[in-house]
């Protein structure tokens, strides 16, 4: 999976907690909180989700590096080990 | 509902709905949040989040204004927690706490030390999965309830964890499952409601209007494995508002580090 992919997976997961937006036409580099109208329940969905969808546990001292959708994307990609796009 | 003054007691919290703006309009409201909250507001580009932000911080700025009458348009600074988000602070050792859901705005003050609030309505139904943010004795507790009762259970959970993640912020770092809420009612041996019951039986709380308390606990936070109980705060909870449900946490305590 490289970063186009991850970078689909979450906008996916994204459009099913925030369905009322779009979240491919979000600034990849703002808070999505900011962005989409997440909150701190909405921010916890996302990472189960695409932790589930992944395979890989997230700690919760690293949900910090998944506020932006790039960041987030960065942080997967080292995980999984990811090639760019 | 539009907010009222509370007086000066040292420990306070309001409820102000976000369509209300409090009485003002919300975009009126952002001559209250001083620069630093109007700066934050321009980040924001949602909407909906904005006007969440911009309601939480006038009605704080507000209750802050009026225990420091000689601080004109107090500033209210902002610095991030553990998870990269956004909480206020605020000058001479007063605290403060502010949370929004979709609807409905709440802010906290206390002169006595530090306090975390948290609201949700109790119409949410898109809970994150228990696994994530309970701990295994919460687990086994929920899982003991009729399936009719844990939503609701699920839901004072929540916003107790995220009052006490804010309550304690200072002391130490911690998570969701770093934290534990007490089952008073399972437990005779639970301590009882300490310092929250004490200050509200004196008068010292003033809680919002038209806000009921339902409930009151101890959340013990564990800051690593090795530290297994680091410090405690009491949580309380209310309805108010006809469907929100409101977690306030206060008195946290922590041995000498």
């Amino acid at each position: 999976m490289n970063t186009d992919d991850l970078r689909a997976l979450v906008i996916e997961v994204l459009s099913g907690i925030a369905p009322e937006t779009d979240p491919a036409l979000v600034d990849p580099t703002v808070d999505l909180r900011d962005e989409l109208d997440l909150d701190s329940m909405d921010e916890l969905n996302l990472i189960t989700r695409v932790s589930e969808r992944l395979g890989i546990d997230i700690p919760e001292r690293d949900y910090g590096k998944l506020r932006t959708l790039d960041s987030a994307v960065t942080y997967l990609a080292n995980r999984l080990g990811a090639s760019a796009a | 509902m539009t907010a009222t003054t509370v007086g000066t007691a040292a420990t306070a919290w309001r409820a102000c709905p976000i369509a209300e703006g409090c009485g003002t309009s919300v975009a009126g409201r952002l001559r209250d949040v001083g620069a630093s909250g109007r700066a934050r507001a321009a980040e924001i580009s949602h909407p909906a989040a904005r006007a969440r932000f911009v309601v939480g911080r006038a009605l704080l700025h507000g209750m802050v204004a009026e225990r420091w009458p000689h601080r004109h348009g107090p500033e209210l600074g902002v610095e991030l927690d553990a998870f990269g988000r956004p909480q206020p602070i605020a000058p001479d050792g007063l605290e403060v706490s502010v949370s929004h859901t979709h609807g409905l705005a709440v802010a906290a003050v206390s002169r006595v030390g530090a306090i975390g609030i948290d609201v949700e309505s109790l119409a949410r139904t898109d809970l994150p999965e228990a696994g994530a943010w309970l701990t295994a004795r919460e687990l086994r507790r929920l899982a003991a309830l009729p399936h009719s009762e844990r939503r609701t259970q699920l839901l004072h959970l929540w916003v107790a964890k995220e009052a006490t993640l804010k309550a304690c912020r200072r002391v130490g770092t911690t998570t969701l499952r770093g934290i534990e809420v007490w089952a008073r009612r399972d437990r005779d041996d639970a301590p009882v409601g300490g310092d929250v019951a004490a200050v509200a039986e004196m008068g010292w709380v003033d809680d919002a209007p038209g806000a009921v308390r339902v409930g009151r606990d101890r959340a013990l936070v564990t800051f690593d494995a090795t530290d297994p109980l680091a410090a405690s705060a009491e949580v309380a909870w209310y309805t108010v508002a006809d469907g929100y449900l409101v977690a306030l946490a206060t008195s946290v305590s922590a041995p000498p580090r």
